[in-house]
């Protein structure tokens, strides 16, 4: 029932959307972060489900449903909910989001999230820096490292590049590279504008013994 | 001295310097986005979706000329990075375009002023939204976008709302070189700019199902002509193109003129080779503190030296635009119509009436004019061949009249019953004797009221679209050369 509820919200939210391809948001649709907050005054709502496949055992779903704020310039606040089928407590996240600067010819755009989340019994803090930086003319670069209260700390190297340049301005493709404890996964995404405000996104990552598939939906107002 | 010495400091003679009060956030690295206003009217520009998605061309546009003017490629502009935009303006894209995306260099080196264009470009949009959303009230549209100028300038980002002398503005010694070596993409800014500010009289005040047979006549002069008229001598300026949203909205006009002129400075610097990579740096600030509305406190329209960077007065009857080259208070030069005054009617030089007996406007062939009357308006479009959009008053000032000509000049209306009083005598009362109305019970009630025309019949459209009283004889041209052309004052 509540798996149709949020799919039913995920539709609802293609009637009012809003939000932009080239920006990356963690789990929108990779872990993969940039550098930037989303603009002063904006709100946004993400959506999205994700199919987790594991040897020899049922696959998993989770539904995440997040509210994003701008509520300073280069600062906002996100709330998230994450629920786990068949089994697992719906874990609910916090986090501060701040960008420290922009990209220039001499620095890459900077950034850091702070997020506690809650999961049953369970809470851990973690501390996220992140970095923007072009490579070539439209591509660029994002490095994130995740320092966690509970768990090793996690490098993600990522990669976005537009696709149809200089002909279409609506897709933007998606790479990146996760280590943590000694274990690395891949994942390719795409996030393309289906409206004036609303961004589709989906990705599939591999690793660790684990396959995922997501699918995910932004929008702002 | 090296000769290079001599030939760099030459170059720099005459250049502005820096001011003393630059604020502080022009050397900032911060990104600062802004979101825009929330309210139910976002994006409805795309109700007419043609419009909307040459709007989002004109991002594009921009986008990629300031992209290949920073990364060394400017040799290509004419030619493979025109073709690049106009294959763009010719398949627009469907959804906004996130310019700093499509110039991601352009935004690394000149943050600081994406951050004014930006803003600037949210209230071009944001304005458009409100005049075509429906179920609001005229004067409930206008509230709103006299708040979207509140919202607006209340940002450090905000470009002044006084009117800037245009003539000043452009005469610094990297003025005019991007329209003399890049005459085919300064065209497309000129057109970009065109459709930028001549969309807000097909909107203002008229009712929404109205708006989109606009856009025919309008998106077509845009694509045929406008994108590569390299024979303008001017940026299209907001008053020229919506003279009534300029005279309602004088302060959104103006910020639009500044900021499209400084458009031009930024084309003009980034495409002087003389100056250093630090000297375009510092010359785009300086071009941003100019226009800024900080640079500009307790300044007030209508007042100014002359000639000078706080020169802001303007032409009489138009509060919307500042002073123009070789202009005075009473008269500038317009492309394609030559000298005018403002204050008075294009076709027969009687002063314009204020208030809601505004009289009509004529737009054809890329220029727009204000006219007394409905017959001024007509026999003002019959001189010009191609489509025409007159909009006029009626009796009811909540219904405007849209006549839109075909090729052949056979009107269409947005009125279905439209009748109209034509008693031809003397031009200085045409706007008593010249006038639309709703039904012919509107034009009755009128004969009651005013029984001097008991014996005048109304006219349907067709019957009054037969006659044509020829150029008045009251009509004063004024008989001065193109300033802009070695001629003027």
């Amino acid at each position: 029932m509540r798996l149709l509820v949020c799919l039913g919200l995920i539709g609802l939210s293609i009637l009012v959307s809003a939000s932009d391809h080239n920006n990356l948001e963690p789990s929108r649709p990779l872990s993969v972060e940039d550098a930037y907050s989303i603009a002063y005054g904006e709100r946004e709502i993400q959506m999205g489900i994700s199919a987790y496949g594991r040897q020899n055992n049922r696959p998993l779903y989770s539904l995440r449903s997040e509210f994003q704020y701008g509520f300073a310039k280069n600062r906002d606040f996100s709330i998230a909910f994450e629920s786990l089928y068949p089994h697992a407590p719906t874990s609910f996240e916090a986090s501060y989001f701040e960008n420290l600067n922009r990209e220039t010819e001499k620095a890459p755009a900077l950034g850091f999230r702070v997020s506690t989340m809650q999961a049953g019994s369970q809470s851990s803090t973690e501390f996220t820096l992140a970095a923007t930086k072009a490579w070539h003319q439209y591509d660029k670069l994002h490095a994130n490292l995740g320092l966690d209260s509970r768990e090793a700390p996690k490098f993600i190297l990522g990669y976005s590049s537009p696709i149809g340049y200089p002909r279409r301005f609506d897709t933007t493709a998606v790479g990146e590279f996760v280590y943590q404890n000694g274990v690395g996964s891949v994942g390719i995404g795409l996030r393309r504008q289906v409206s004036a405000q609303g961004v589709v996104d989906l990705g599939v990552a591999s690793g660790g013994g684990q396959s995922r598939l997501i699918l995910g939906y932004s929008f702002g107002f | 001295m090296s000769l290079v010495a001599i030939v760099l400091g030459a170059a720099q003679v005459g250049l502005p310097t820096m001011p003393a009060d630059l604020p502080t956030w022009l050397n900032s690295n911060s990104t600062d986005h802004l979101f825009y206003k929330p309210a139910a009217y976002n994006w409805d520009i795309e109700r007419i979706p043609a419009f909307a998605q040459d709007m989002y061309a004109t991002g594009v546009g921009h986008a990629m000329a300031y992209e290949a003017l920073v990364v060394g490629q400017a040799a290509q502009l004419e030619t493979k990075t025109f073709s690049s935009i106009d294959w763009v303006l010719k398949h627009p894209p469907k959804y906004p375009v996130d310019e700093g995306a499509v110039s991601p260099t352009f935004e690394r080196k000149y943050g600081y002023l994406e951050k004014v264009f930006d803003w600037a470009h949210t209230l071009h949009f944001q304005v458009i939204d409100v005049f075509m959303h429906p179920g609001w009230t005229d004067a409930q549209k206008e509230a709103e976008v006299v708040r979207l100028w509140d919202f607006y300038r209340a940002q450090p980002y905000a470009i002044t709302g006084l009117p800037m002398n245009m003539e000043t503005l452009d005469s610094y010694p990297y003025s005019g070189i991007f329209r003399k070596r890049y005459p085919n993409v300064n065209a497309l800014f000129w057109g970009y700019h065109w459709l930028q500010t001549v969309n807000y009289d097909m909107l203002f005040r008229v009712p929404i199902a109205d708006q989109s047979p606009q856009y025919k006549v309008i998106g077509e002069q845009y694509h045929r002509t406008e994108l590569y008229n390299t024979q303008r001598d001017f940026m299209p300026m907001t008053a020229e193109m919506s003279p009534r949203f300029a005279r309602q909205f004088p302060q959104i006009a103006n910020a639009f003129d500044n900021l499209h002129m400084l458009h031009d400075n930024v084309n003009d610097i980034l495409s002087d080779e003389s100056l250093s990579e630090s000297q375009r740096q510092q010359q785009v600030k300086i071009a941003i503190y100019r226009v800024l509305a900080s640079s500009h406190l307790s300044e007030r329209s209508g007042e100014g030296k002359p000639l000078s960077l706080h020169d802001h007065r303007h032409p009489e009857g138009m509060p919307g635009m500042g002073m123009m080259k070789g202009s005075d208070e009473d008269s500038m030069y317009m492309a394609g119509m030559g000298w005018m005054n403002m204050s008075e009617c294009s076709h027969c030089s009687i002063p314009l009436d204020e208030g809601p007996r505004w009289g009509a406007t004529v737009s054809a062939d890329g220029w727009t004019m204000l006219v007394r009357c409905p017959m001024c308006a007509r026999d003002m479009a019959s001189e010009t061949p191609g489509r025409v959009i007159i909009r006029a008053a009626t009796e009811d000032p909540n219904r405007m009249l849209i006549l839109v000509s075909d090729e052949e000049g056979n009107w269409t209306s947005n009125i279905p019953g439209i009748v109209f009083l034509e008693r031809f005598g003397g031009h200085p009362e045409c706007s008593d004797w010249s006038r639309a109305f709703t039904s012919k019970e509107a034009f009755s009630d009128f004969i009651l009221k005013n029984p001097q025309y008991k014996n005048d019949q109304p006219l349907s459209l067709p019957e009054w679209s037969q006659l044509n009283h020829g150029k008045p004889d009251t009509y004063q041209k004024i008989d001065r050369p193109n300033p802009y052309r070695g001629g003027g004052k």
